[in-house]
């Protein structure tokens, strides 16, 4: 089984929601926590596309987090699409939207990471997720949930 | 091997690029505005059909060709698709993407859009068409360049019947 987080960029929302996922960091939210994460607001714009392996969590599933720009409905239906095409079974990839919870703050932090402003970008969105983090424990918690009582159809 | 060649739309460089590639269309001739509006997937695509890898047919070697839109994901369409790939250990020859937009025309673009963006069909249908026309042969040129270079040209086995009963 593999787990995807997806987000626009796949260095921030998703690298969060995976990052709490592993257990790197619980959910209080920390800012230096947040922006100590592997991946975490390390790519430019340009470089956005292959999806990224964040670790292997308790129950064996890959954790990865994929970029989709701002098409999270055009990518999310190609993965499905190719993986149909390669006869590859629908349940050994559980999508799940990492920025379902966004807000200003977050779209101001990727605004100033893209136009170069990267450090204080990656500072801004850590911030955002003040009050949000339990949110996104939440989400990890419902993905083990359901790939652990087999319930997961692959999609949030 | 799977050819997927992709464009914003999936509606009119991939398809007629595609149809290039599996012998609907002649790569000896330009097309008619008929023969391309009667082409699957010519100008129709719809918004909630983006992403979808819709299959063209197979070519002279068994090659499976499709198409996509990949919408605004541009660049970041290869290295996803390149990277699940990797990802559900798919062989890196199993599978080519080709990007159909460095050939469309600026005539193309504002056809594509009248015609599916904004659902003008009568309007922009005929634009889009005859500007496909006009850069038809670059689209033979890179059908031709993907099947010399990147193509496996085995060709298929013949179907040996048994001599018995």
């Amino acid at each position: 089984m593999k787990i995807m987080y997806f987000c626009p960029t796949g260095v921030h929302a998703s690298v969060v929601a995976a990052g709490v996922h592993l257990g790197m960091i619980d959910s209080t939210g920390n800012m230096k926590k947040v922006a100590s994460l592997p991946h975490y607001n390390s790519i430019s714009p340009g470089d956005y596309g292959p999806p990224i392996y964040m670790g292997t969590d308790e129950m064996g599933s890959e954790v990865y987090t994929l970029p989709t720009g701002g098409e999270q409905a055009v990518a999310t239906k190609a993965v499905r699409s190719f993986m149909r095409i390669f006869g590859l079974p629908d349940n050994e990839l559980y999508l799940v939207d990492a920025f379902k919870y966004n807000n200003l703050w977050m779209h101001a932090g990727i605004l100033f990471s893209q136009i170069g402003l990267r450090w204080l970008g990656g500072r801004i969105f850590a911030l955002s997720l003040r009050g949000i983090m339990p949110k996104y424990a939440a989400m990890a918690g419902t993905a083990k949930e359901e790939i652990r009582s087999g319930q997961a159809l692959g999609m949030t | 091997m799977k050819i997927v060649y992709h464009c914003f739309g999936g509606s009119h460089s991939s398809v007629v690029s595609a149809a290039i590639h599996v012998g609907l269309l002649s790569s000896s001739r330009i097309p008619t505005a008929q023969e391309l509006i009667q082409l699957p997937h010519f100008d129709k695509q719809t918004e909630e059909e983006h992403g979808e890898f819709k299959m063209m047919g197979k070519d002279e070697y068994g090659n499976e060709v499709y198409i996509c839109g990949k919408r605004k994901l541009h660049k970041m369409f290869e290295p996803m698709v390149y990277g699940l790939a990797k990802i559900f250990s798919v062989p890196e020859e199993d599978i080519l993407l080709v990007d159909t937009l460095p050939y469309i025309n600026w005539v193309m673009m504002i056809g594509g859009y009248t015609s599916r963006a904004l659902g003008l069909v009568t309007l922009g249908r005929p634009i889009v068409t005859w500007a496909t026309r006009q850069v038809f042969w670059d689209f033979v040129t890179l059908v031709d360049t993907v099947k010399v270079k990147h193509v496996p040209r085995v060709p298929i086995k013949p179907i040996l019947r048994g001599s018995g009963a």
